[in-house]
Formats: C-alpha cells, structure tokens, sequence
C-alpha cells in the first residue's frame, strides 16, 4: 500500500472511530455506574440523527437558515436535548423500576427498549433513507482529502469528549459520579444523591449519542434509517469493551482503534465482505484475553 | 427402555395419522379457512418457533445462560444439512431405483437432519467452551456477536448462496406437520425428562447460583456446555426442516430478529418452564399471523400492514414483562394435568386455614396467590 | 414383558414405512441443483432445462370468474420504496385504464398489492397469502431480483404465471415455465455498461464496487467484468459494500489509489448517493457508472442534491422520459396527470407488465391459468412504453436498454444500446 493511501485509511479510520467514541462513552458510563449495557443507546443515536435530518428537511418558518453555522450549531443542540430527554425518559420508565432486579432482567428490558425504538421510528418515519441536503468542500493536504464537514466532525467530538474528561474530573458531579461508580452504597452513605446522578450519567450520555447521530448525519451525509444505530450502537460497545468498560479515555482509545482497524479492513479487496465481522472477532477476542479490555484494570468477582 | 420406546412410537403414530388428516383437509379443501397458507401461518410455522423457544429455554431458562446467538445456530442446521442435502444427498438420490425413491428420501432427509442438528451441536460447543469464562451480559453480547459472525459467513460463501440465498434444496419434508410436530415435540421430552432427572437439578443450580453448586461439587462447566450443545442440537435440526421444506433460504431468515423474538417467547413463557415457553412460542406466532389478516390501517397519512406492528409489540410485550411480571406468564411453574386439577378443585381450606369471619372476597385473591 | 416388545417392533416397522411414504408426495422432490456458485454463469441450455424441469406441484386455488384479482408484490416501505411506489403507480394506472375501456374480458380488474419490505421471507409469505387467500388469477412483481427468486418458487408450485416487471437477474425466470418478465436480463445491462464506457466514453480503465447483499448487484458487476474485459479494457479493482453501510471511504481509497478512469458501481440508489459523495470528498473526479438500481428519484437527493456529487454520471435503464417517441409521450403525460410526477423505468415497465398480463388474458379468452401462461409466452411485438416486447423461450423480453446521464434533477437521454449487436444476447438466441 502506498504511503498516502495508508494515511487516507488512518484519517477515514480516525474519522469513523469518533463517531464510535462518541457512544462508547456512553455505554462506558453507564456500566460504570450500574452495570448494565444500555442496549438503546445505538437507538439515541439513530434519534439524534432523524432529528438533524427533521430539522433541515423543512424550513421550521424560518428560524434560522439551516445551512448557516448558527443554524447547524442550533441544530446539533437541539438534538441533543431531544436525546437527553429521552435518555432520561428511557432511565425513568424503563430501568429505574428495575433498580434492584437481577442484572438479566435490565439486560432484557434494554434489549426490548432498542427494540421499541427501532420500530417506533420505522412506524413514524418509514424505513426510506433519509438524507440531510448539505454538502462540504474538500480540502486537499498532501495526499490526503479531507472534507469541511469530516474535519469539524473530528473537532468538535474530540472536543466533545475532551469536556467530558474535564467534567468527571474537575466539577462536583463528576466526583460523585466517580464515587458511585466506585461503590455505589457506600456513596449513597456518604450523601451523594445517586438517583440524580445516575439521571445525569444517562443525560449525558445519550446527548453526547445524539450529538454524534446528528454530526453523521449533517457533515458524513449518511441515510438516516430506523436500523441507522443497530451496528453502530454495537460496534461502539465493542470500543468499550476494547477499551476497558467503565473507563471514559478507554472508550476513546477503543472507538479510535476500531474505526481504523476497519477502515484498513474495509479497503482490502479480499477482505472488505467481512468488515462486519471484524468487530465481533475483536469483542471476542478481548473478551477471552484480555476480558479488562487495553486500559481497564481487573475486577475480582466477589463472592 | 421399552416404555420410553413404546411411548416415542405412540407418538410418531399420532403425529403420522394427524399429518395425514391434515393433508386431506388442506388439499381437500374441507374447510373455507384451512388453506395451505393458513395451515402454514397457524401451524406450522408456530411449531418451528415452539421447539427453537423450547430449547433456547433449556440455555437461557434452565441453565440461566443468557444467549442471544440462537439464530446463528438455526442457521447453521439450516445451511450445513441442506448444503448436505443439494452438494451429495440428491446425487446418490439419483441413483436409487424409483420403487426405493421414498425410502431413500426419507433416509436421506433424516441424515440431512441430523447433519444440521450435529453441526449445530459442534458450533453449540464451539461457542460454549470460550464464553464459559462469561456471564450475564458479556455472556449476551459474545453469543449475539457468534450469532452475527454466521450470518456474515453464509453471507459471503459463494457455497451456499452467500446473500442471493441458498436455494433449489430438494423439499423432501413435503407437508411437513410430521416432521415439525415430532421435533417440538422430541425437544419438550427431552428438556421435560433432563430436568426431571438429576441432571436437571444441576442445570438449576447453575441457573441458581453457580458458585454455591461449584462449592457443592456440580462440574458446572459441564452443565453449561451440554445447555449449549443440546438446545443448539434441536435448533439446528429446526433448521435442517426448514430448509428441506422451504426449499429456500436466506441470510436474513436468521438475522437478529429471530434471536429477540425467541428470546421475548422464553422470557414471556417464564424462564425455566417448558410449558411455558410453548404457549409462548406458538401464541406469539399465532398473534403474529392474526395481525396480517387485518385490513390495512392509515396512521399519519400513510398505510400500515398492522403486521407492521408486529416488532413493535413484541418489544413492549418484553419490556412490560419485565417490569410487572420478570418471572414470566408461568414462572419456573410448569402447566400439566397436576397442577390444572390442583388449581380447578383445590379447596379453599386447603392452602391456608383462615378463621370462618374473615372470608371475604379481598380473602380469595391473597389465597389464589399461593403457590 | 414379551408382548412390549413385540409391539414396538411392530411399531417400529410400521413407523418407518409410513415416515416414507410421508416424505414421499407426488412431485414433491423439486430436484436437487443449487443455484449456488457463480451468479455469472449464463449457460442458455442449462437455463432452459431449467425453466421447463421445474412442475406444478399443486394447483392454486380457482380464481374469481366474475372479476379479475391481479396480486402484486413489491417493497412500499422497506429500503427500495421508490421501486415499489413506481410500480404501485404504473399497475394501478394500467388497471384503471383497462377498466375505463370496459375490462378485461369484459370483467373488472382488481389490483391486490401487497408489501415485502425487501425481505425475502416477507416476500414468500405475501405471495403465498396472495395465491391462497385472495385468490389472484396472475401476479405482477417484484422489482429485485432477490425477492423475485423468493417469490417465484412459490408460483410455480401453485401453477399461478407470474410477470416480474424489472427483476433482470438471469436466474429469476429459469425457477419455472410460469415465470416471466418484460424487462431485459443483466448480462445484456452489464455489457451495455461496458459498451458504452469502451466505446462511448473511451475509458480503459475501470473499478467495480457493487453491493455485496444483492443478487442484481453482484451478478451486473460479474457480467460487466467480463464484456468489459472482452472489449480490451482492464479492471483495476473489485470491491464490495453493504447496504447499512455508511462509510464508503475505505474502499473508495483503494480504489482511488489505482485511478481508474470511472467506477462501475452496479448498487441500489440509496447507497450509490452516499458513495457518490463521498468519492467526490476523496478527490475522485472520474464519472461513475451503474445500472437500473440508479433510476430513482431519491438517487439525486442522497448525492447532496441536484448539480453535486452524482452530476454528470450515466447509468443504463429501460427507457427515458424525455424520448420523443409518441407513446413514451403520451404515457408520461397520462401518469403525471395520474401521479404528478416523473414516471421513472420502474413505473413504465410495471405499466407494460401489467398490460401484458391483460392481453394474454384477453387472448386466452378465459380466466384459466394455464391458458394465460400459454398466452404470456407467446407473446411477440407487443408495443409497450419501454419498447417492443417479445417474450423469448427464457421466458425474458429481447429489449434495447438506453444510457441515461444525470443532469440536474432530471434523467437525460445519451444513447440506445440494441441486443443485435449484443453477444451475450445473441449467444442465448443460438439455442435453438
């Protein structure tokens, strides 16, 4: 392979990591704090998405041109509050009656849950692709073509993400998210409200899901469908567990390292039916081998 | 063992005089409703979905393994027996003398079936062995990651079709209601007479606590192996069926779906109870076909199959579950002639001895309560 | 104890004749060859030995004598919708006409359409519900190949003739002699393709990416390949995606790293407009290329919109709206008064389709399936929209297929490609 074929395959690889990066951090959060795999995360993804796709497929009477940078700033916020409120719905209705149930039991419930939206946006929407009408210029650097929206995708997910590194570390919610996902009834002793930190672990998490389904759907221009979260949703839980789950830097690494992994996998001839395949190959691998994942530390099961 | 033998022979009799029955009443057209459609849609297909309920509930009821890979073991009985059947069955097919035609197919189609439920048995334990260091959740996404990987695989073998599908299977299962019914009901005896034996008990106390009966002395590896190897055995002949009476099939036959709704079908049933997961699988499937028969609705301006909704319902039906009622429609309770005589004439007095004043109707519901 | 025994022998020996006897029905053995293997084989002599081995195993139910029950199946809210829009459209303003001039037969038609969501076992359920519970006298459908091959057994077995408007994968009319369709096949859409590119654009360097999930896609990227090569050109790489895809850009920078003069891309509109773009973002400049599975109006708007990334690409298809002949005119006025849109190929063969299916009715005189199937393979010079239909042996309409460039939003005439100077056409007559 070519020198700037390789490093195209790095930027399309990085490029489609963030977007996985951006939900790992999700999944990793909320197994952090309850050990459970939010199945409908890949689903607030798909919404976000549709949401994007809403706001530029009509003119909304005029409120801000959607094709200005305030209107798609505009845009992406919306998404994610629509996200963030359903994320918290989805916590309220589904998972918080089954707070104390066997971890099975969620497990269920958050594989019905995706379900559920999955469907309820094929009977809202139907299943034809939807495409947000944008397009962005290319630029040219070296070898390497990079187009407006890709770039501002990688910035703004890396600054995304950034900012949710400054928030677990540095503000008081983020200490008390640390301290429940440490141990969560000892945090509950202590006085941390863990009911309104888990509300706002969700809350999060599914803006940062909303935000990224938005980005793909503006800046990549890829068709929104009720199945548009399915492998994605999969695939960042798989950076998550690449990365060690419960680890927010470790989703990150994960995501990135997948997004390439496939990317080179994908630009191979004999190879490229089976990109699909690769993620699971690696959940499995790193389950069997390294089940803490490349940053996680160990957890002796108690007994 | 002649007991055992006898029983299996009534059952095969039953099965063989309904089959023929039937046939006689579809092709004869004895009723305006009992088409080959509807015997499909209401019979058999309901059937199929009780023996993939029926032994996934073996692994995720009995043994508490929760898998979410079930289609990819469908799958593999599907394309491994048929692939036998198209690649070397129909060849040696062709050189029997036509007196011997029907025996041989009915040979052939019994080792194209046993191909599909040995090779989905191998890939049972191919899965089982490297997720036993799994549990609970990892355990899901590992099995749906195995289930995944298959479909992907027959995708892409040219061998078998890769995504145009496998078809021109030779569909020996002809009718069919034979074959379906004596594996639903194959699989229920042996889920029914593994747990009633010593071995039950074992594959309940992993379900249970599996540290408690790795203490006990149960080689709990062993017991979720063999979960795994057995409900996928029986998977993989449902497979094997399908594809021999189909004459067709395809990558998106087993695609994820299949696992969730035979998952929702268990859960619903109760985890752990034969009789449920039956009335489960063949209810759900039931209802399922009743929503296709309705007339088409329009719901925000545009026109709905309310069939359409089928997903949509199977997922709510599995949230509601777990929510009001985890342990299922029958809990780990099984339904037979015992328990029904049990709950019709059991007497009041029986369960509980309450003081003559304080029956009242509030009283009668605590009481239906008890076990 | 003895006695046990002796009945289980008994029994045993009785089970096993009855199990055999069970398996065995009449026919219903329906020979042992698989499709599998190449997609790209087009042996004319194994296609026909095909099409006329396979039987009736039971017939369908008798249809209604006092009106004329048509079934149709196609994808209304699946990935492909446009596709069975279009053929919604064009059936339901055949019906409706043939209605105004008196029926069929003198009877009424009624049009029953069922959905498949692009899924091949939906498919096969609908086709059944069609044939058992509606009681249709024919069917018209599908679009892709892949659930016309779902749904064409089905037919078959039943004895009930089936018209696939535009499913053009060889193998979809070689399940049966009942099966029929009246678009052209792929070896010939793939060899127009090459032709053109060879002579028309003089390229000699040419990528493929094609659907990996579809029939059509991965038989036309065959098919293409090997005229392509035929006529001198090279092929520098062959990649493949999925439809959920939405990241093309892996195998659009291998594919870039070799530049090739125009990449063939034979897919379904939904991805090819995201692929287009995001080629346009690596840099790719050279035009791409495709076949029937462009022609949708939504092809344009998942390229970023009129003028963008699809901009000047050609894909081949059944006819063009903007031909001048008179009954091309004459039928885009009528279904855009009808539907207010632009009628797109799918919409013009399902119109044929649907029109051949009444003038085989009205030949057979009789709502007898056999006898309209007699009536459909005989068909010779029937005028169509998309040109003139003559069903051949295969059961396949010998058609011209035009080249259709984009511009704008709209779909405009390049050129007519005609089958007599197609080899792979010419090499199917020679049966005979």
């Amino acid at each position: 392979m070519e020198l700037s074929t390789l490093a195209q395959q790095l930027v399309n690889g990085i490029q489609s990591g963030a977007i996985y990066a951006l939900i790992a951090v999700g999944y990793t959060m909320v197994y952090g704090i309850l050990r459970m795999i939010n199945f409908a995360h890949g689903e607030v993804y798909m919404v976000g998405a549709l949401v994007a796709w809403l706001g530029t497929s009509r003119d909304w009477y005029g409120v801000v041109s959607h094709a200005s940078t305030g209107g798609l700033v505009l845009l992406i916020a919306t998404a994610m509050l629509v996200c963030m409120t359903l994320g918290v719905l989805i916590e309220r209705l589904a998972y918080r009656p089954l707070r104390h149930a066997p971890r099975l039991i969620v497990l269920i419930t958050a594989i019905g849950m995706s379900f559920l939206l999955q469907n309820l946006a094929l009977i809202l929407f139907g299943a034809d692709p939807k495409t947000v009408p944008l397009t962005w210029r290319t630029v040219q650097l070296g070898g390497i073509s990079v187009s407006l929206g890709q770039l501002v995708l990688l910035i703004a997910s890396l600054s995304f993400m950034a900012g949710l590194q400054l928030l677990v570390k540095r503000t008081q919610f983020g200490r008390a998210m640390r301290a429940v996902s440490e141990d969560f009834q000892a945090a509950a002793l202590m006085g941390v409200p863990y009911d309104r930190v888990i509300v706002g672990t969700f809350a999060i998490g599914a803006a940062l899901a909303g935000a990224g389904g938005a980005m793909t759907a503006i800046f990549v221009g890829a068709p929104v469908t009720p199945t548009f979260g399915f492998m994605p949703g999969v695939k960042a839980f798989v950076s998550a567990v690449l990365g060690g789950i419960g680890n927010i830097p470790g989703a990150v690494l994960g995501g990135l390292l997948l997004g390439v992994i496939e990317a080179l996998v994908g630009g191979n001839p004999t190879l490229s039916p089976f990109r699909d395949a690769v993620a699971f190959c690696l959940l499995i691998a790193v389950l069997l081998f390294r089940p803490a994942g490349l940053l996680g530390r160990a957890v002796q099961e108690k007994v | 063992m002649v007991r055992q033998a006898l029983w299996c022979g009534v059952a095969i009799i039953i099965c063989w005089a309904l089959d023929r029955l039937l046939q006689a009443a579809v092709y004869g057209q004895w009723f305006g409703w009992l088409t080959d459609y509807t015997y499909r849609a209401f019979i058999l297909v309901p059937l199929l979905f009780v023996t993939l309920a029926v032994s996934l509930n073996l692994i995720n009821g009995i043994t508490g393994q929760f898998s979410l890979g079930h289609a990819g073991f469908f799958a593999v009985g599907a394309y491994l027996s048929a692939g036998f059947s198209v690649y070397f069955a129909s060849g040696w097919l062709a050189q029997v003398p036509p007196a011997w035609q029907g025996m041989a197919q009915f040979g052939l189609l019994l080792m194209a079936a046993l191909i599909g439920a040995g090779a989905a048995a191998l890939f049972g334990l191919i899965v089982g062995i490297p997720t036993l260091r799994l549990r609970g959740d990892y355990l899901a996404i590992a099995t749906l990651g195995f289930g995944e990987i298959v479909r992907v695989l027959f995708e892409n073998l040219d061998l078998f079709g890769a995504q145009r599908g496998f078809t021109g299977i030779p569909t020996w299962v002809g009718f069919g209601f034979c074959w379906y019914a004596l594996l639903a009901i194959g699989c229920i005896a042996v889920s029914r007479n593994l747990l009633k034996s010593t071995h039950g008990l074992a594959f309940l106390s992993v379900r249970e606590d599996e540290t408690a009966a790795e203490v006990m002395g149960v080689p709990t590896t062993y017991y979720k192996v063999a979960a795994f190897v057995i409900g996928a055995m029986f998977a993989g002949a449902a497979g094997a069926l399908l594809a021999h009476r189909e004459g067709s099939i395809y990558p998106v036959d087993f695609k994820m779906d299949i696992s969730i709704i035979v998952v929702t079908m268990v859960v619903l049933g109760g985890q752990g109870s034969i009789t449920g997961s039956v009335l489960a699988g063949a209810g759900l499937k039931m209802l399922e076909e009743l929503l296709r028969l309705l007339p088409v609705v329009t719901l925000f301006g545009r026109e709905f199959q309310p069939s359409d909704f089928r997903m949509l319902a199977f997922a709510l039906v599995l949230i509601l579950t777990m929510i009001f009622r985890p342990q299922g429609l029958l809990g780990h309770r099984e339904l037979s002639w015992a328990t029904l005589r049990r709950w019709l004439w059991r007497s009041p007095k029986r369960v509980s001895a309450p003081p003559a004043e304080a029956i009242s109707i509030s009283g009668e519901g605590e009481q239906m309560r008890q076990p | 104890m003895t006695w046990r025994k002796w009945l289980l022998w008994l029994m045993a020996m009785a089970i096993i004749v009855m199990l055999s006897a069970c398996t065995s029905r009449p026919g219903g053995s329906a020979g042992g060859t698989g499709t599998a293997g190449s997609s790209g084989m087009v042996n004319p002599a194994a296609r026909l030995a095909k099409r006329n081995a396979a039987k009736v195993v039971q017939p369908a139910p008798e249809p209604d004598q006092n009106r004329i029950v048509i079934g149709v199946y196609a994808d209304l809210t699946g990935d492909n919708s446009t596709f069975g829009e279009e053929t919604r459209n064009g059936v339901t303003l055949a019906v409706e006409e043939a209605n105004r001039a008196g029926g069929v037969l003198g009877k009424p038609v009624v049009a029953r359409f069922e959905d498949t969501r692009s899924d091949p076992q939906q498919a096969r359920n609908v086709v059944t519900k069609l044939i058992q519970q509606e009681r249709v006298l024919a069917v018209i459908g599908e679009v892709a190949s892949t659930m016309s091959l779902a749904g064409g057994p089905i037919c078959q077995k039943y004895g009930v003739p089936m018209i696939s408007p535009s499913s053009t994968n060889p193998a979809v009319t070689d399940q049966g002699n009942y099966i029929f369709r009246v678009c052209f096949i792929d070896p010939f859409q793939g060899y127009v393709m090459a032709k053109f590119l060879a002579e028309n654009l003089k390229v000699k360097r040419v990528a493929i990416l094609y659907d990996n999930s579809s029939d059509y896609s991965k038989g036309l990227a065959e098919f293409f390949q090997q005229s392509f090569r035929k006529m001198g050109g090279e092929i520098t790489d062959v990649l493949s995606y999925k439809p959920q895809d939405t990241d093309f850009r892996s195998q659009l920078t291998t594919i870039r790293a070799k530049n090739p003069e125009a990449i063939y891309i034979p897919g379904y509109y939904k991805s090819v407009g995201l692929i287009a773009r995001q080629a346009r973002e690596l840099g790719i400049k050279v035009p791409l290329a495709g076949g029937d599975g462009w022609s949708s109006p939504k092809l344009v708007e998942g390229a970023g919109g009129p003028g963008k990334a699809i901009e000047g690409c050609y894909f081949s298809d059944h006819y063009a709206p903007d031909d001048p002949a008179p009954q091309i005119q004459e039928f885009v006025k009528k279904y855009r008064q009808r539907f207010g849109q632009t009628p797109g190929g799918l919409a013009a063969l399902a119109y044929d389709a649907a029109r051949v299916l009444f003038a085989a009715i009205e030949k057979a005189g009789k709502l007898d399936r056999a006898a309209i199937r007699d009536a459909i393979a005989n068909t010779r010079n029937f005028p169509g929209v998309t040109g003139v239909i003559t069903i051949n042996e295969f059961g396949d309409a010998d058609k011209s297929a035009v080249v259709l460039q984009v511009k704008g939003n709209r779909f405009v005439f390049v050129t007519r490609i005609t089958p007599e100077t197609a080899t792979t056409a010419a090499s199917a007559r020679q049966v005979k």
